[in-house]
């Protein structure tokens, strides 16, 4: 039995007093304010110490710590979760959310990277022998073309040769008939000597009445040369080709790409992102449709900064927090064609996914710099915008950053 | 959706992390038990920093002392055992009197009401003014909600004597505090 009313007040506020006792208690505190103004003063300290402990929850940075420390498979994302729900205890089912579901994407995304990987191994090989097939094929190709060329150009130089010589045999033809043509003068001349000039009656020379009788060998000049020389020189064009230009060169062609973001978030928050190994990464698969237009899947991890607004035994709570969370969405990506004759190439992407937080979506602008080979290197700047609810209400965390990476094409 | 293990006891999950489900059901045990012993240390050490790492350190053996213990009762009591045999050594380490303490930016959930927050810094004040001994079973009994009977076992003392430690401190916060309180109190009739 409580021998002052203070312990009496101390023995209600831990549930402990018995019921005859609180009704003396409560008869005495409607009789004495100092009594009673203590007791509401101590309420006072028991309700803002239960405001204090339930707002003291471990942050999701600490608790990724704590399962790191001890190299488990971290509930953190869940965690957060659940805190945000408002019960620890409800943490385990996005724990289990966390187990589950994300090491399967991670583990669908590895098998498909791996069997990216692994499988074009026998892929890349025999990609590689028919890549090597097909470049014989087409030095092949190009040799039986350059053949025929050179066939047509030989064929031409043929014909010119060919028309050459009937040309100079036609020369040498000429040459006959002109060597003819002057045997026959000859002959003419020859022949004009010779002519009889008739004797003159009366003595008297009248050149009107002279008659001259000619007897000359009559010459058959009705031989007609024509000369069938080509009326314009034959040029000989080599053939027409459509020239392989190296955005032809490299489609159809799947992408490998591992990038790194450095963003901030645009959200503010005062506690510090949580840490994972694989932060700020992501990588991507990518199939290139045509030279300007590639789709392709990609999965990521990085941590958002979460602040948003809930209800918790009746006091309006603010939560901050900026859990790693995995990624994953389909993207498009859009190629402008190369600077000039430059390797720089700008592109545009868009992503549309989620994470285990909500719908994600982002934004991707920048430069891919291909010099050499089946390496792109890539420089651009990204925004990210992700949605989340707590207690029916949507919240959105974004961020701006770099990003940066490498791409490989087979 | 419930963890298939949260019907377990504390003790269940404990003796679990001997087995293959062992992350499983050390997150479940994580669950349960991080709040008790993030208050702990948050207002028995007054320091963040320091607190974080007792609170990492705190888990951390817990965890590996299942591989030593096969049974345990009461984990609860067991770990915050761990809990303060950290924070009393890193008392002794730090040899420091923390009084200035604020944990606004770690402990964003409390309403943004001035008054309440100014509240909950006096009381925080106040308690860091507290004998060590009063303030622990303060904290015990408000933030962690642990009987008079944990308390006892845990602080290996009387049950009384556990009683009149909690006792005393609230009297001691309430009179830190009556200047202010005396307003607030009014303020609110």
């Amino acid at each position: 039995m409580p021998h002052t009313y203070n312990e009496r007040i101390h023995k209600l506020l831990d549930g402990e007093l018995d019921y005859p006792s609180e009704s003396v208690l409560f008869s005495e505190l409607a009789q004495n304010s100092e009594l009673r103004s203590e007791f509401m003063q101590l309420l006072a300290i028991r309700t803002a110490v239960q405001q204090d402990r339930a707002a003291l929850i471990p942050p999701v940075a600490l608790t990724g710590s704590v399962f790191a420390g001890l190299g488990i498979a971290s509930p953190l994302a869940g965690a957060a979760a659940g805190a945000a729900a408002g019960a620890a205890g409800g943490a385990m089912a996005s724990t289990w959310l966390s187990k589950i579901i994300v090491p399967a994407i991670a583990a669908i995304a590895a098998a498909g990277i791996t069997y990216g990987i692994t499988a074009s191994s026998e892929q890349w090989a025999a990609s590689s022998e028919q890549r090597a097939a097909s470049s014989e094929q087409r030095v092949a190709s190009s040799e039986q073309r350059t053949a025929s060329s050179e066939q047509r150009v030989a064929s031409s130089e043929q014909r010119a040769a060919s028309s050459e010589q009937r040309v100079a045999s036609r020369e040498s033809e000429i040459r006959r008939l002109r060597s003819e043509v002057a045997m026959l003068q000859l002959e003419l001349l020859n022949a004009l000597d010779r002519v009889e000039v008739a004797p003159v009656e009366n003595s008297t020379l009248s050149e009107e009445n002279v008659e001259t009788e000619t007897r000359a060998t009559p010459i058959d000049l009705s031989h007609t040369i024509t000369l069938a020389r080509e009326a314009d020189a034959r040029v000989i064009m080599p053939m027409s080709q459509t020239p392989i230009t190296p955005e032809y060169r490299d489609y159809p062609a799947f992408l490998v790409q591992f990038r790194g973001l450095a963003s901030s978030g645009l959200t503010t928050v005062n506690v510090a992102p949580q840490k994972s190994l694989l932060e700020n990464a992501n990588l991507a698969l990518m199939y290139q449709l045509s030279p300007r237009h590639l789709i392709g899947f990609e999965v990521g991890s990085e941590s958002f900064p979460m602040s948003f607004e809930g209800t918790r035994n009746g006091q309006q709570i603010r939560y901050e927090q900026q859990p790693v969370s995995t990624w994953a969405g389909v993207a498009y990506r859009h190629s402008f064609g190369p600077i000039g004759n430059s390797a720089f190439t700008p592109f545009a992407q868009g992503l549309i996914g989620g994470s285990q937080f909500g719908p994600l979506g982002r934004i991707t602008g920048g430069l891919q710099y291909s010099p050499l080979g089946p390496l792109t290197f890539m420089l651009g700047v990204e925004g990210t915008s992700m949605a989340y609810t707590h207690q029916d209400r949507w919240f959105t965390s974004s961020k701006i950053g770099l990003t940066y990476g490498l791409a490989i094409r087979f | 959706m419930q963890s298939p293990f949260s019907e377990y006891t504390d003790t269940e999950l404990y003796a679990l992390l001997r087995t293959e489900r062992r992350d499983v059901a050390f997150a479940e045990l994580y669950s349960r038990l991080s709040q008790n012993v993030f208050a702990y240390t948050m207002r028995v050490l007054g320091d963040r920093d320091r607190a974080y790492d007792v609170f990492q350190e705190t888990f951390l053996r817990l965890y590996q002392s299942a591989d030593r213990i096969s049974y345990l009762e009461n984990v609860r009591a067991y770990t915050l055992t761990i809990c303060r045999n950290l924070c009393l050594n890193e008392k002794k380490r730090a040899q420091t009197q923390m009084v200035e303490f604020d944990d606004t930016l770690y402990n964003p959930g409390v309403s943004r009401e001035s008054d309440r927050q100014e509240m909950l810094k006096l009381i925080h004040m106040a308690m860091e003014l507290l004998p060590h001994d009063m303030k622990e079973a303060f904290v015990l009994r408000e933030y962690d909600g642990l009987t008079y009977h944990e308390i006892s076992s845990l602080l290996n003392i009387k049950l009384d004597t556990a009683k009149v430690r909690v006792f005393r401190a609230r009297q001691r916060i309430k009179e830190i505090l009556e200047p202010y309180l005396n307003e607030f109190t009014k303020e609110n009739d």
